[in-house]
């Protein structure tokens, strides 16, 4: 197997047309050796094959990683950032995501050191660390829909960062938000990457709500189904949770998602999970300012929604548990056999992977 | 060269050959490592393994650390040395540890490598702030701190905003995450926390009218290198009056150029609008719809627009443009203000005033 990463050069702009990849459709690309600018958001397919947004791009990547032949499952490595940052000649890295391939129980992180590069490792069930390569593994590459039109001799509008994705019936939703507008952005990309698959952008207004609420950005999403209606539970800054139909979704649709809880002030949510525990099902939300909660499910598919109505009340979060011990928590996912793994900032400033039971 | 001194050349190459040069380390000019010394055995096995198989740091390693994982990057044998090429940029001014284990039984050694610092450049500074005007409205949403040069990438500094009397406001900005950047990671977004600039929803605002407060940016953030800011920066600011207008098209004066000249186009808005949104959001086009050519500047106060065409004003008409995204600071836009409870749709279309240069 191959030992190294290729590594990302953040900072140089392409448009994402690699040489010798092939243009299957406007906006399509595919081949051998993604050259992604940078490794942001993560997220398994369907299919299997793992979904990196590369926000310096612009572009979402759907890579045909190699299968691990090593130690299926995760186990926590103490001090994470610090390794990783070792093997990317740094002191110190930031991970932009974690998530754990399903197939192969193993984590996948994204980590940025401070000059910009980005690099793609795995933590396997020996909690050894592996670099992930680039160079041999076979893509297909969507261009992220504008959610400005493009103007000719108009500064680009590619400023947009992806803050989640989720896939639901054949496609990718994929939120973001920009550096310059203040708004929600909301995108349906059709799943494999094919045709006109530029996918649709949304714009989402909360139910009876005003500009303030409506143009907030959402932060993380997740599919969910509120009867026979398919719908995304998005959770945005400051931390509204807001239903929204997949079925509105379409393309360029004015959406109304119907906000059913208010999380807590200066929070930014960071991921939202689901799972059943005991015969009972949850959603646990990791925060940066609340930590890990913990929601009965039963309680987001009953809620009511909350009207517009001039108040100093700022949290509303149907019953909420605040789970203890994990306070510093970032990134969470799904680790199988009913764990948890969690990239969680220790007390002297390095960052853990902890695999642990579910709350 | 004469025969007798080319046979005692050829001598001497092949004793040099025959006993190994003595071990050694050191970084080359491409960013590379180099390792002589390496005994011909060793040598043959390691031209037979891949240029990333862990088996090469057995012989050459390079590592931020000792105890921590060896940098990751390409092995090879050139000639009688081993090259190893990092993955990452090695980063400047900053010092390895190398370990080379020549074989033929002869010691470790390590050495440390440093590779030479940048030329010493000025320390990164902020630049400017914007928008730049001493006195905000109360309901200012967004602030863009300039940096004279990129930043790192996953942390970011402290940012404080102070009060009268030298107190931190508690949770004044939105706790967006570190990747609120530009591209070239030069300028950082800053949003006043909405929840606390809407006026009905929670307690207080963030930003009192007739009050003075300073924006203070740490020394603690740093470069893409490394480097920290060169000073701290404190901006002073005085609070007046909430801006919560639409911007009204109506109320923009356009003074047309003399027919002939390169003289600019200006364009006065009456009140300051957000900077970053006129750059991309405002232009020039021509009777055919075609964006013309040319440099924009915005004066200090961010009030008014000019554009100096790269050729000559001709007969004309010509239309400036203005894109639907355009917004002041406190995010209204045309003809929708921020703050308002019932939505009105927002401009999907330009605003478009044409003109004629003065003849």
């Amino acid at each position: 197997m191959r030992m190294w990463v290729v590594a990302a050069v953040a900072g140089a702009l392409g448009l994402g047309v690699l040489p010798g990849s092939a243009s299957e459709a406007p906006g399509i690309t595919s081949g051998v050796g993604p050259q992604l600018h940078s490794i942001d958001r993560l997220a398994f397919a369907p299919d299997g094959r793992l979904v990196v947004a590369d926000n310096q791009g612009a572009m979402l990547y759907a890579l045909d990683l190699e299968r691990p032949a090593d130690a299926p499952g995760v186990q926590g490595v103490e001090g994470l950032d610090r390794k990783v940052a070792a093997m990317m000649a740094a002191d110190r890295v930031a991970f932009t995501d974690m998530v754990v391939d399903p197939r192969s129980g193993q984590a996948y992180v994204a980590a940025i050191r401070a000059s910009g590069e980005s690099g793609l490792f795995r933590v396997n069930g020996a909690g050894e660390i592996k670099p992930v390569p680039l160079s041999g593994v076979r893509y297909s590459a969507v261009t992220l829909p504008n959610v400005r039109p493009l103007v000719p001799g108009y500064r680009s509008p590619r400023e947009d960062t992806v803050t989640s994705m989720a896939f639901d019936g054949g496609r990718l939703y994929v939120a973001g938000l920009s550096n310059e507008e203040f708004s929600s952005k909301l995108r349906a990309v059709p799943y494999p990457f094919r045709g006109a698959g530029a996918g649709t952008s949304v714009e989402v207004y909360h139910t009876s709500h005003g500009e303030l609420e409506t143009r907030s950005p959402i932060y993380t999403l997740m599919p969910m189904r509120f009867g026979d209606s398919a719908e995304m539970l998005a959770a945005y800054i400051c931390t509204p949770l807001v239903r929204l139909k997949e079925t509105d979704l379409t393309d360029g649709a004015e959406v109304r998602g119907t906000n059913i809880a208010e999380m807590g002030r200066h929070n930014r949510p960071l991921t939202m999970i689901r799972y059943v525990k005991d015969g009972q099902d949850f959603v646990l939300m990791s925060n940066t300012r609340r930590g890990l909660l913990r929601l009965p499910t039963s309680a987001i598919l009953s809620a009511q929604t909350i009207p517009y109505e001039p108040t100093s009340i700022d949290t509303r979060d149907l019953g909420a548990h605040r789970v203890r011990g994990w306070d510093d928590v970032e990134w969470i996912a799904l680790a199988g056999d009913g764990r948890l793994a969690a990239l969680i900032r220790e007390t002297d400033g390095s960052m853990d992977l902890k695999v642990a039971p579910l709350p | 060269m004469k025969a007798p001194a080319t046979l005692a050349l050829a001598a001497l190459l092949l004793a040099a050959c025959d006993r190994p040069a003595p071990p050694g380390v050191a970084l080359q000019r491409n960013g590379s490592v180099e390792a002589r010394g390496v005994d011909g055995l060793t040598l043959g096995r390691l031209r037979a393994l891949p240029p990333d198989a862990q088996d090469w740091t057995r012989v050459l390693s390079v590592s931020v650390s000792p105890g921590l994982p060896a940098v990751l990057g390409r092995y090879a044998v050139q000639g009688a040395a081993v090259t190893f090429q990092p993955a990452y940029p090695l980063q400047p001014g900053r010092p390895y540890l190398a370990r080379l284990d020549p074989g033929g039984g002869r010691p470790v050694l390590t050495a440390r490598l440093t590779p030479a610092a940048a030329q010493a450049q000025a320390p990164v500074q902020v630049v400017a702030v914007y928008p730049s005007g001493a006195t905000q409205p109360q309901n200012l949403l967004r602030l863009y701190l300039q940096f004279s040069a990129p930043m790192a990438a996953g942390r970011q500094g402290t940012v404080q905003l102070l009060d009268g009397h030298g107190r931190a406001v508690e949770d004044a900005f939105l706790p967006l995450g570190y990747e609120f950047w530009s591209p070239d990671r030069t300028r950082l977004t800053l949003l006043v926390d909405p929840g606390r600039v809407k006026r009905e929803i929670l307690q207080g605002t963030v930003l009192r009218q007739g009050e003075a407060y300073t924006l203070v940016v740490g020394r603690d953030w740093t470069d893409a290198h490394g480097a920290p800011l060169g000073a701290e920066y404190r901006k002073p600011l005085t609070i007046g009056p909430p801006e919560r207008r639409p911007l009204d098209p109506r109320a923009w004066s356009l003074t047309a150029p003399p027919l002939g000249s390169r003289q600019p186009l200006t364009v006065a808005f009456g009140r300051p609008l957000d900077r970053a949104v006129m750059l991309s959001g405002l232009g020039v086009e021509d009777a055919e719809g075609r964006a013309l050519q040319g440099r924009a500047a915005i004066p200090p106060g961010e009030a008014s627009w000019s554009f100096t065409p790269d050729e000559a004003w001709r007969e004309g008409p010509y239309r400036f443009v203005a894109q639907p995204w355009l917004e002041d600071p406190q995010g209204n836009r045309p003809h929708a203000a921020f703050e308002q409870a019932s939505r009105t749709p927002a401009p999907k279309t330009p605003i478009v005033l044409p003109f004629r240069p003065r003849a």
